[in-house]
């Protein structure tokens, strides 16, 4: 008798797991559409993420070479925004201040 | 007409340059700089002993590389300078000991972490990834010569006496020649674009570095109420 309790039940069991599935099948779906929102939006260039970060200044744009900028690897965007991210507002004086006596070697 | 190596790495130091001239900027111009000055010829000191050292082990490695046709210049280049720059170090010991500080407490002062930071990464990436990565660390330093006119400004300004800008006059009057050599020797290597970018990331790093040294010799003394050399004693050993 308990052998066949036991065998009827096995059946029972498995709508738990249809509905894991439907769940996994939901999240992937949910994945997908994120990623294909992540991919529609607009790329940004190398000169606006730096531009955005402050690394280039505004209105100082022309004094760089735009075509080596937007050739930047990504670990040379992130360093050069880590670096400006130690600076607060600059000072306008430091701008093209001739005192370099820094560390000649 | 496809850019120079030397103007693309220059386009992207241009991008950094900020960090450093605020930091420049903040350390020349502060009003007790004669208090600061002393223990920035000791970090000097440091670094330019360094800087003999690390290029050395630079040079090796690139010997180490036969048929690496970046290294087979780099290691070339790398004899030549090493000479330009052996005694280098000696001279400032010269200067440093015209201001009362021995010999003896230069060679025993601490080197403050910006220190280490500068030139312990240039290891990393000269024996690790590639030897001609120095080239982002030396085109940085030698790039931004002191300027004969500053210094005496500077020396004015201080009431230091002349004798301790010595060096730092030799070196205004000799990297402008060093840098236009270092430029043209990196414009004949055929990088890679990963090589490319390693020298930019340690050039990069050397602007940062150096910057730090300056805000860390302006924290360390505006930390201290004590006397300027007390105030230094990281800085002097």
């Amino acid at each position: 008798m308990s052998a066949k309790k036991a065998a009827k039940k096995a059946p029972a069991k498995k709508a738990p797991a249809k509905k894991a599935v439907k769940k996994a099948v939901k999240k992937a779906v949910k994945k997908v559409a994120k990623k294909t929102t992540k991919k529609a939006a607009p790329k940004q260039s190398n000169v606006e993420k730096l531009t955005a970060a402050g690394v280039i200044r505004e209105g100082k744009a022309e004094k760089h070479n735009h075509a080596v900028i937007n050739k930047l690897s990504t670990t040379e965007v992130k360093t050069l925004i880590k670096l400006r991210s130690k600076l607060g507002a600059l000072n306008a004086a430091a701008d093209d201040d001739g005192l370099s006596p820094n560390f000649p070697v | 007409m496809p850019l120079s190596n030397s103007d693309v790495l220059w386009s992207k130091i241009r991008l950094a340059e900020a960090r450093l001239s605020e930091a420049t900027h903040a350390f020349w111009r502060h009003p007790d700089l004669a208090d600061m000055l002393p223990a920035f010829l000791v970090q000097l000191h440091r670094v330019m002993k360094g800087g003999i050292d690390l290029m050395r082990h630079a040079r090796e490695k690139a010997y180490l590389m036969p048929s690496d046709t970046v290294a087979a210049i780099v290691g070339p280049y790398l004899d030549e300078h090493i000479i330009e720059e052996q005694d280098h170090d000696a001279w400032l010991l010269d200067d440093i000991s015209t201001l009362g500080i021995s010999a003896e407490e230069v060679e025993q002062a601490t080197p403050l972490s910006s220190v280490v930071s500068l030139l312990g990464s240039q290891y990393f990436w000269a024996l690790n990834i590639h030897p001609v990565t120095v080239f982002g660390y030396l085109i940085v330093l030698e790039g931004k010569p002191p300027v004969s006119a500053e210094l005496k400004e500077i020396q004015r300004r201080t009431g230091l006496p002349a004798t301790a800008f010595r060096c730092l006059h030799e070196h205004a009057d000799n990297d402008p020649h060093h840098i236009a050599d270092l430029n043209r020797t990196l414009d004949r290597m055929p990088l890679t674009a990963e090589q490319e970018k390693y020298v930019a990331l340690s050039a990069f790093h050397t602007i940062d570095a150096v910057a730090s040294i300056l805000e860390e010799l302006m924290s360390l003394y505006s930390a201290s109420s004590q006397s300027a050399l007390e105030a230094f004693a990281p800085a002097y050993g």
